[in-house]
């Protein structure tokens, strides 16, 4: 059983005092944002940091326990206490994610103005070429304004988390791809000579001549992006390879989906809403190395001695969806746990009690 | 019935026996998958022949109809995956009569890549185009489509509409028009997924408008996932005495801590449950509350539709 009451957080305290960058990644709906929240906190706190919190689409209440609802786009100091640590949070506004990038990145403003007036420009840059896993990192540029010590970056929710890390360079391959050059070949010269290739003809049929004309016309304009936006992808790439930045991974005790093994890159890795009843254990049985499973401190029989079916089932069910936790760890990595507080987090007494409650080190069997 | 393609498949639907279409989906996360296969293994269990689409093509769906077909016998679900790649070579070979097969054409990548990053509209006609080639030719009775989750199925099923606005003469656009029709006929459906959280209940409210204001296909149903079973009272009369066990020793403590658990999600999710229930009631959807079930999802998932009677006309 987790034992709340120590204030040690070993593998979460050591990645927050020796790094300026804390990159969470996971699955949607295993709680990012929570999570980031709390490791800002924990940092602000406990290490006497000045972090940034770069968060994306928080839920209403922890907005408001943050005090950021309604303030997308600005950093937003937190009142976390009297310690020598300052917390800021900023929520990036997703829906202008493209429209923020181009006002930075274009080499003038007629350019950024005639890009957000095109038609094609917001069907196009809602969907390609990951702009919103790219959108949250591009925050970390920020660190070199010397104003902070630590950013945390909570990354989207999404179906690909994997590309997340991959973002700037999927972008930076698309600016400097055949395909963009094609798309933007037709200007001017038209694409009666490019008909002849059959790329082209293949696509001006599926299309039709107008069509192409028009998507032509926007990534030439599109095109002009590409020097500004370079140079801040390669800042981004440039920090988020550098020994101080750390990935954590996170993963929700009651996540049912398939688990897969942890990602390469990854330095940590939270289980996320563990039960006051269950006991994650590390062992070193995995072939491909150590694994983290979540045992149960009761016997299902000892479900017996409840009253009503319902109750039984209910506690049943949370057993269920927590028991099979299994996942396994790259030998780097390490692990760390949250406990499941009841209620969630409401305001920022909330946060410093999920933050104090989790602060426990996990069983381990290494072998 | 034929399953060779026609030139045109521009007012077709007149004459052609049509399948029940329903697209399942939500935010991320809330069960949509379940919920899709969970429809899927209904309909093959009343010999319904079934088609379940995988648009996501994580290969989720295929496992849960497994499961549940596997133990009721009979021919379950035929499921297909679904990528862009797939749908344009058919798309091709099919409409544009390209003399080359497209593997051939150089690297058919770059027509894939151009198609599907750079021209707006374009995958997902193809992908709702082969989806409704099917319901409209394929020997089914019902197709099932596990369809992507909130932004995505906008652009999904509002595709047909807005490639003709973007491009009102290509080739492309001129298969829009029947595809429309499908869409907005009464054999077409949505049921939205949602689960009793903060963030599903917001975005299911966004989502259900969005459906309504930039789609012309109907949601019919609203499929409110893992609602945890109603302890409260019973949990906290527990908790203010001293059962289960007088002993107060580590196996007690944990299954009080169990409870509390478990009062504290009835209780905290409840409210979010209404707020679903109301938001149906706005949008005159029916309910369908499926109670968490960590064991079988599919087959209480399939039950509480059964209940609700969504396959009536079976």
């Amino acid at each position: 059983m987790i034992q709340p009451g120590t204030t040690h957080w070993p593998v979460i305290d050591d990645l927050l005092s020796r790094h300026s960058i804390v990159v969470v990644t996971g699955n949607g709906g295993v709680g990012k944002t929570t999570v980031s929240a709390a490791l800002g906190y924990r940092a602000a706190t406990e290490h006497g940091r000045r972090v940034l919190v770069v968060t994306v689409d928080p839920a209403r209440r922890l907005a408001d326990a943050l005090g950021v609802n309604g303030l997308p786009g600005e950093a937003v100091l937190v009142p976390v206490g009297e310690g020598v640590g300052r917390l800021w949070v900023l929520m990036v506004e997703m829906g202008r994610a493209w429209d923020t990038l181009v006002g930075r990145c274009a080499p003038d403003a007629a350019t950024a103005a005639e890009l957000l007036a095109n038609d094609l420009y917001r069907s196009l840059t809602t969907r390609f070429v990951a702009s919103h896993d790219y959108v949250a990192l591009d925050h970390l540029v920020l660190l070199d304004q010397g104003s902070f010590d630590l950013i945390v970056v909570d990354t989207p929710p999404g179906e690909h988390t994997d590309d997340i890390l991959a973002a700037s360079q999927r972008l930076r391959q698309f600016f400097d791809s055949r395909l963009l050059r094609w798309l933007t070949a037709g200007v001017g010269g038209g694409f009666g000579q490019l008909a002849s290739r059959p790329f082209l003809a293949v696509a001006e049929r599926l299309l039709g001549g107008d069509f192409l004309t028009q998507i032509s016309v926007f990534f030439a304009l599109f095109a002009r992006l590409r020097p500004g936006l370079l140079a801040r992808i390669e800042r981004v790439e440039r920090l988020l390879e550098s020994d101080s930045a750390a990935i954590v991974e996170v993963w929700a005790a009651d996540d049912t989906r398939p688990r897969q093994v942890g990602r390469d890159r990854s330095d940590a890795i939270i289980v996320n809403r563990v039960l006051p009843a269950m006991s994650p254990v590390v062992t070193g049985e995995s072939p491909g190395g150590r694994r983290v499973t979540l045992q149960a401190t009761v016997e299902p029989s000892d479900l017996d001695a409840l009253p009503e079916e319902r109750l039984r089932q209910a506690v049943r069910a949370l057993l269920v969806a927590t028991d099979g936790f299994d996942l396994r760890l790259d030998d780097d990595v390490e692990v760390a746990v949250m406990v499941r507080t009841s209620g969630g987090v409401n305001d920022l007494d909330d946060l410093g009690r999920l933050v104090a409650e989790s602060s426990v080190p996990i069983g381990s069997e290494r072998p | 019935m034929s399953r060779s393609a026609p030139a045109t498949l521009i007012g077709v639907s007149d004459s052609v026996p049509e399948a029940r279409l329903r697209f399942v989906t939500g935010k991320g996360g809330v069960g949509k998958t379940t919920v899709a296969a969970a429809y899927a293994t209904l309909a093959a269990t009343h010999g319904r022949r079934v088609l379940a689409v995988d648009t996501v093509n994580r290969g989720d769906l295929a496992p849960r109809i497994e499961v549940v077909s596997g133990r009721l016998g009979g021919p379950g679900p035929t499921v297909l995956g679904l990528t862009t790649k797939q749908a344009l070579d058919e798309y091709i070979k099919r409409y544009l009569r390209v003399p080359i097969a497209p593997s051939s054409l150089g690297p058919v990548s770059r027509i894939f890549d151009f198609v599907s990053t750079a021209a707006p509209g374009v995958r997902e006609i193809l992908t709702v185009g082969k989806i409704g080639y099917e319901a409209v030719y394929g020997p089914w009775d019902d197709v099932v489509v596990d369809a992507p989750a909130s932004g995505h199925v906008i652009e999904l099923l509002s595709a047909p509409a807005s490639l003709r606005r973007l491009a009102p003469t290509g080739p492309l656009a001129s298969q829009t028009l029947w595809l429309q029709e499908l869409l907005e006929s009464d054999r077409t459906a949505i049921t939205v997924v949602a689960t009793p959280e903060e963030l599903p209940v917001a975005e299911t409210d966004q989502l259900l408008k969005r459906l309504r204001d930039e789609t012309e296909v109907a949601v019919d149903t609203l499929v409110i996932n893992r609602v945890p079973p109603q302890v409260e009272k019973v949990g906290r009369a527990l908790l203010a005495g001293k059962a289960p066990a007088s002993d107060d020793g580590p196996t007690a403590r944990s299954i009080r801590s169990l409870v509390a658990v478990a009062v504290d999600r009835d209780v905290t999710t409840r409210p979010f449950v209404e707020e679903l229930n109301e938001l149906a009631e706005a949008f005159g959807l029916a309910v369908v509350e499926i109670i968490d079930d960590p064991v079988n999802p599919t087959d209480t998932a399939a039950a509480a539709l059964a209940d609700h009677g969504s396959l009536a006309a079976a």
